[in-house]
């Protein structure tokens, strides 16, 4: 007897909040640091609205082609489209993505966590942790992982506006000045960069699972897509305004120092960072174990007979070591670069080319 | 499901085994108030820290020892300042902890050798240490200024840092610069000017003046005094309020400022060289008035105008002709303002501006100051 | 409605009982006492004790003779002591009767008065009767009897299950058949202000242990035919009743059918209280988080099941199950809603803030010490520091330490009796505390989180999620002292997947936040003016939305 007190559908609501974090997760750190470097002072935000604008046309893109196929997964969308052995390929290309961008981040976390967090605490164990609570998170239903970002989206937004509200004895407006004078080569360039920050709207590609509606899931989509491209502009100005370019460009994670700078009125606290590094951390883990997830789902169509949890055993060793490859932040950036641009690829061109081939095949996608 | 949870329990296991490599008890942490930067002998760089003792500084608590000094000075020395902190560690029965520190004293001497990027990149780079930490320089030794005792404040450092808050003399006080604004500073290679502290007549010690630096090499090369100050703090638009001796037919008055503002506009002048003018509009009161009658008070209205006009200038002017011509550096902030209102000349002169031709020094800056005498007085008549 | 017979007071009792004879007299009122739970279990609709099916072998239906009849019912039932019979002569004829009935569960006086005697002072009867016992079975009962008479059979089943309910037995000399007289007389306690959930507004009602009172306290609120009360026999020996109740086109059908599908799906001896019921059913066992809620108010279910909610009441315990439980109304009172709305919603914040200070302040007090001193403002960080110089061991362990001592002053109070109870409070809480503090085992800011978390913990109106937080305070004082901040965020993030996971009969735990129900909002942290709430839950799926007129 089917319970229908037991909800198996992502709400609208559902949609906007999964693609939103899944996009600000990790780009919110680095984001205006990676913009300044090729533009003259407060003209990065062009780039962050370019940025923005083409993810909002991947994002599209991405949500047509899901309600093309509503209640499906891109293994099958793609096997319907071409050939099971596409699928397959292509599936893995994604999965394989995910994973790189999955371990990519472990390690992040590990060492923005000790050097924020800790001093002697080795890197590796609090990535290990990180992996175990991640397992945790992947062992249950995915739906769940879903609604997981009802919790905290609204929760991460709130911090960062306050953020924002309790640094605005700090905004110096004339860092914000001169006003349009990068060329225009500077801000292609950093348009390259935010465009990357913009990755994770293709989650969506796979929690089509939970969409039946049809014609419902694009404009949720794209406007998790904008309310992050708005979160982006308000932080990029604001960390410009408090900082100036030139220190915004020498530090790493501008937004950490932003909430560093907080003093909060009466003295209760002494350094906001703290709150701010908490919402941060389980941001990154809402990311990274839907990430996980996508994954998982991914390796569970190529070979149907696997059990969840053996899939689990096998790759987060895997990812671990993945993860303490690279040495040194600079070999961190190398890598994560690499994952972006193999992500664009195969999560925004090759969906889109897919999305191509089901206008001009016509009908066929609603066999 | 099953082995999932045996990968918990192993986990948690390995969690248990695994020691707690931060976990330091709080009262074994030695909490860093201020520090000092000495030059010592060899070219080697003392570092003093002044830790906090807990117990010495609760009133009430048992365990206190009555007369007992609420906090020690300890010194390294080393040829970095990386390796003093290090060294202190392990001289050290606590660990130092930074998270709490207030105030940074760099000695002049260690100032003029080196360059100050590298005095305080352990401060900058180490994540415990805050933003808002101090930077001050001190005339002498600096971890002299560690052993000053007020009286009134427990620690030596708590009354240096509430010295330079202290409100009632903002126009001659360099406001307060800390590691953040620093970092801003040496980062776009920009001369500067810090707060100095001085000691005066034994235990007391003087917040007033300023210690400039150079944006070439970031090394000290002279300081203002406090008239001096005041004008750089009034260039800058960080007075709030101030008071004006006025001598006016042998009369002293004093002209209290309520209203401080200015502007600095940046326009292309001759031969395509900048030119700045600084439009300063104050609004004051006549404080105490040594006038008998209100009607004096009329007639000498505009004379009290002109006067504190002429003050404000010569404030002004000695320290832009100082900074101009005898430091040849830009501590002023003319320089970022042109790269904000003119972006084009920036990019010409940017490079030169206090250094290799000196654009800075060429330019001109025109001075025009607007007075409003609001009230006068509380009174009208003060017998 | 039989309301007071005898009132034990246990606590007190047990704390006098180096009296020999009162503890006695007391041990027998006990004895009394489960056995009479134990019997009158037995259902008291009559019809469902029919599987009862071990007691006889030989003999399924009586004979004609009523000594025969009457030394099988007490080979029957072994011999009882506390059997009566009173064997009479029916007047105005020669047959004999026998009423039968166990001492102390009927109304003895009232068998006298209502049975035996119009029976013995009858002066005529039928010729027909004269010869036909049957037939003079029947004039007994339509003439004589002014008892009800639930049953009239010859089945010693039935009969046996009647008398061991305290109903009395009439058995007539030459009839196969036998009468049941309604007589029952059950001791029990009157309605008093429940002990765990007192208000300072609203009702003074609690549901007692008996049934049959707490189905009145509720068709007292809610006077329709709508309101649907499932018996079902809980038990193999013990034979409980068990009452599903819900309102029909309120309650969301397939949620009572879950319900149902479990409480079918029982097959235990015995069932003590509702709580062994809850463990039973709820979904998951292992989680630390009750799925079911439990109360003694009937203003509570009344509210839940307009709302759509199910209850579940069980014989022999006041404590009444409402399911499904979300984790929001863990935080609901039902003052919130005799209260104006701003109070109502203050309190509830605080509340919120109670359930994060049980669970997290002191974890957050060992990471701040242990790791991350910088969090905090120097003044404080100095006279923490100073207040624990001197003390022997890490924050984690002086934590450790003060809080299994708190819990054992909790569990210690609940155990002594009640003026005893307060002055280990005090003796435990401000002694003990003193105490520790003097000798230098602990620092006072610890003192002050202890008791600060322990205020906390009981401001949470659920007693057993109290109990939960509590729990799951230790593993997050655990976590923080290996990973500080770090462990505590991970610690967090697990707890909150767990409850993401959880399911209270298919509804999802964390309810109008996740999946999100914006119009359940209202009444969720926030308790907006009463006007404004004219609709039921919708994350239960009620057939009838509206519970309100807009105004």
């Amino acid at each position: 007897m089917k319970n229908e007190l037991i909800n198996e559908q992502m709400s609208n609501k559902e949609i906007v909040y999964t693609v939103s974090n899944m996009i600000i997760g990790f780009g919110i750190l680095t984001l205006p640091n990676t913009i300044v470097k090729t533009t003259v002072s407060s003209d990065g935000w062009i780039s962050v609205l370019l940025g923005g604008g083409v993810a909002i046309l991947f994002a599209w893109l991405i949500g047509k082609l899901g309600e093309s196929f509503p209640g499906e997964h891109y293994h099958t969308m793609v096997t319907r489209i071409v050939n099971r052995q596409a699928a397959h390929i292509l599936t893995l290309c994604f999965t394989l993505y995910f994973l790189l961008f999955v371990s990519y981040q472990i390690r992040g976390v590990s060492t923005i966590t000790r050097l924020y967090l800790f001093d002697n605490t080795p890197e590796e164990f609090i990535g290990f942790i990180f992996l175990l609570v991640l397992a945790y998170g992947v062992a249950g239903p995915s739906i769940a992982l879903v609604r997981l970002n009802l919790l905290f989206f609204p929760v991460l937004v709130c911090i960062l506006l306050a953020i924002v509200i309790l640094n605005i004895g700090s905004f110096d407006v004339h860092h914000l000045l001169p006003v349009l004078k990068s060329d225009f080569t500077g801000i292609l360039q950093a348009s390259k960069e935010t465009i990357l920050s913009y990755l994770g709207v293709e989650i969506m590609l796979f929690y089509n699972i939970f969409v039946f509606k049809k014609k419902k899931a694009t404009a949720p989509i794209v406007y998790g897509v904008m309310i992050s491209t708005v979160l982006y502009l308000l932080l990029f100005i604001v960390v410009i305004a408090v900082f100036g370019s030139v220190v915004t460009e020498h530090t790493l994670y501008p937004i950490a120092e932003l909430a560093k700078e907080v003093e909060v009125p009466g003295e209760v606290f002494e350094r906001f960072e703290f709150f701010f590094f908490v919402i941060w951390l389980i941001s990154l883990f809402c990311t990274n174990v839907m990430a996980l997830d996508v994954a998982i789902v991914g390796v569970m169509s190529i070979f149907p007979k696997a059990r969840r949890i053996s899939i689990i055993t096998a790759l987060l060793p895997l990812m671990y070591i993945i993860g303490l490859l690279p040495s040194g932040l600079y070999e961190l950036h190398i890598f994560a670069d690499w994952i972006s641009y193999f992500g664009i690829g195969v999560a925004w061109f090759i969906p889109a080319l897919l999305l191509l081939m089901v206008k001009l095949k016509g009908g066929r996608a609603h066999e | 499901m099953n082995k999932l949870i045996k990968a918990m329990l192993a986990a948690a296991l390995l969690l248990l085994m695994t020691g707690c490599w931060d976990q330091i008890e709080i009262e074994e942490r030695g909490f860093v108030v201020g520090s000092a930067l000495d030059v010592a002998e060899d070219g080697k760089i003392a570092l003093t820290f002044q830790i906090v003792l807990p117990v010495q500084m609760k009133g009430g608590s048992g365990q206190k020892d009555e007369g007992g000094s609420p906090y020690i000075n300890l010194t390294s020395t080393a040829d970095t300042v990386f390796k003093a902190a290090r060294n202190m560690s392990n001289e050290m029965s606590r660990s130092p902890y930074l998270a709490h520190n207030q105030v940074i004293i760099i000695s002049d001497e260690l100032a003029r050798t080196e360059h100050m990027g590298d005095i305080l990149d352990v401060f900058v780079r180490d994540h415990e240490s805050r933003r808002a930490s101090k930077i001050m320089i001190s005339n002498g030794k600096a971890s002299d200024m560690l052993k000053i005792r007020s009286g009134i404040e427990t620690l030596p450092v708590q009354y240096i840092s509430s010295t330079q808050e202290n409100p009632d003399k903002s126009e001659s006080i360099t406001p307060p610069t800390n590691i953040g604004d620093l970092h801003d500073l040496l980062l776009s290679n920009s001369s500067y000017a810090l707060p100095r502290v001085h000691k005066v007549e034994g235990d007391r010690i003087s917040t007033s003046g300023a210690a400039v630096f150079n944006g070439r090499d970031h090394r000290l090369i002279g300081y203002l005094n406090e008239a001096e100050t005041t004008g750089r703090n009034m260039i800058l638009g960080t007075v709030r309020t101030a008071s004006l001796e006025l001598n006016t037919d042998q009369r002293k008055l004093l002209f209290e400022v309520r209203e401080f503002r200015r502007m600095i506009k940046v326009s292309e002048g001759p031969h395509g060289l900048p030119m700045f003018d600084l439009i300063i509009s104050v609004k004051g009161v006549i404080g105490e008035s040594g006038l008998e009658e209100v009607e004096m008070m009329e007639q000498l209205n505009e004379e009290i105008k002109l006067k504190v006009e002429d003050k404000i200038k010569q404030y002004i002017s000695r320290v832009i002709d100082k900074s101009q011509n005898e430091y040849r550096s830009d501590f002023l902030g003319f320089g970022s303002k042109l790269y904000e209102q003119q972006y084009h000349l920036w990019k010409k002169y940017g490079d030169d501006w206090d250094r290799g031709e000196f654009i800075y020094s060429q330019c001109n800056i025109n001075v025009k100051v607007d007075v409003k005498v609001t009230t006068i007085g509380t009174v009208t008549k003060s017998k | 409605m039989p309301l007071t017979t005898s009132k034990p007071i246990y606590g007190f009792e047990v704390f006098l009982a180096s009296n020999g004879l009162l503890l006695q007299a007391n041990v027998n009122v006990w004895i009394k006492k489960r056995w009479l739970e134990t019997i009158k279990a037995i259902d008291w609709f009559g019809g469902n004790a029919l599987d009862m099916k071990h007691t006889v072998e030989t003999m399924d239906v009586l004979s004609t003779d009523l000594y025969e009849n009457l030394k099988a019912l007490n080979t029957l039932l072994n011999d009882p002591s506390d059997l009566t019979t009173k064997v009479i002569a029916v007047g105005g004829s020669k047959y004999k009767a026998a009423i039968v009935s166990l001492e102390g569960l009927s109304d003895q006086l009232l068998l006298k008065e209502q049975v035996i005697n119009p029976i013995q002072q009858n002066t005529s009867m039928s010729v027909e009767s004269l010869l036909n016992p049957t037939q003079a079975l029947q004039d007994i009962e339509n003439q004589m009897i002014s008892l009800q008479v639930p049953a009239r059979t010859g089945q010693w089943e039935t009969i046996m299950s009647f008398l061991l309910s305290g109903d009395a037995v009439l058995l007539l000399d030459g009839a196969d058949e036998a009468l049941m007289i309604k007589s029952r007389d059950w001791p029990s306690r009157s309605i008093e202000e429940p002990q765990t959930e007192a208000l300072v507004r609203g009702p003074r009602i609690g549901f007692t242990e008996s049934i049959e009172t707490n189905i009145s306290l509720l068709r007292r609120h809610i006077k329709q035919p709508e309101l649907m009360i499932m018996p079902h026999t809980i038990g193999r020996r013990s034979k409980q009743t068990l009452c599903i109740v819900y309102i029909k086109g309120i309650a969301n059908s397939s949620l009572v059918n879950e319900v149902e599908r479990r409480i079918k799906s029982l097959n235990l001896d015995y069932a003590p209280e509702s709580g062994t019921i809850e463990q039973w059913i709820e979904d998951s066992s292992l989680s630390p988080f009750p799925q079911i809620l439990n109360t003694e108010r009937p203003d509570k279910v009344t509210a839940a099941l307009l709302q759509g909610k199910v209850a579940i009441l069980l014989d022999g315990t006041p404590f009444v199950l409402l399911l499904p439980f979300t984790f929001v109304s863990l935080l609901h009172s039902p003052e919130d809603y005799y209260e104006r709305w701003v109070i109502g919603s203050l309190i509830r914040l605080l509340r919120l803030v109670a359930v994060f200070a049980t669970l997290f302040l002191p974890a957050l007090y060992i990471a701040i010490l242990s790791f991350h001193p910088g969090m905090i403002p120097f003044k404080l960080v100095v006279s923490i520091a100073a207040s624990r110089e001197g003390v022997p061991f890490p924050a984690v362990i002086e934590a450790l330490l003060m809080e299994v001592t708190l819990e054992l002053l909790r569990e210690a109070g609940i155990r002594l009796p009640k003026p005893i109870g307060q002055t280990i409070g005090i003796v435990g809480g401000l002694v003990i505390g003193e105490a520790a503090v003097q000798a230098g085992i602990v620092s006072p800011i610890m003192v002050i989180i202890v008791a600060l978390t322990a205020i906390s913990s009981f401001a949470i109106p659920s007693f057993s999620a109290g109990i939960s937080f509590r729990m799951l305070r230790f593993i997050t004082m655990i976590s923080a002292s290996f990973l500080g901040l770090y462990g505590i965020v991970m610690l967090f993030i697990m707890i909150c997947l767990h409850l993401i996971r959880l399911h209270s009969f298919g509804v999802p735990y964390l309810a109008p936040i996740a999946p999100s129900f914006k119009g359940d909002w209202k009444d969720m942290f926030l308790r907006v003016p009463v006007t404004w709430l004219t609709k039921r839950p919708v994350f239960m799926k009620p057939g009838d939305t509206h519970r309100a007129k807009k105004r």
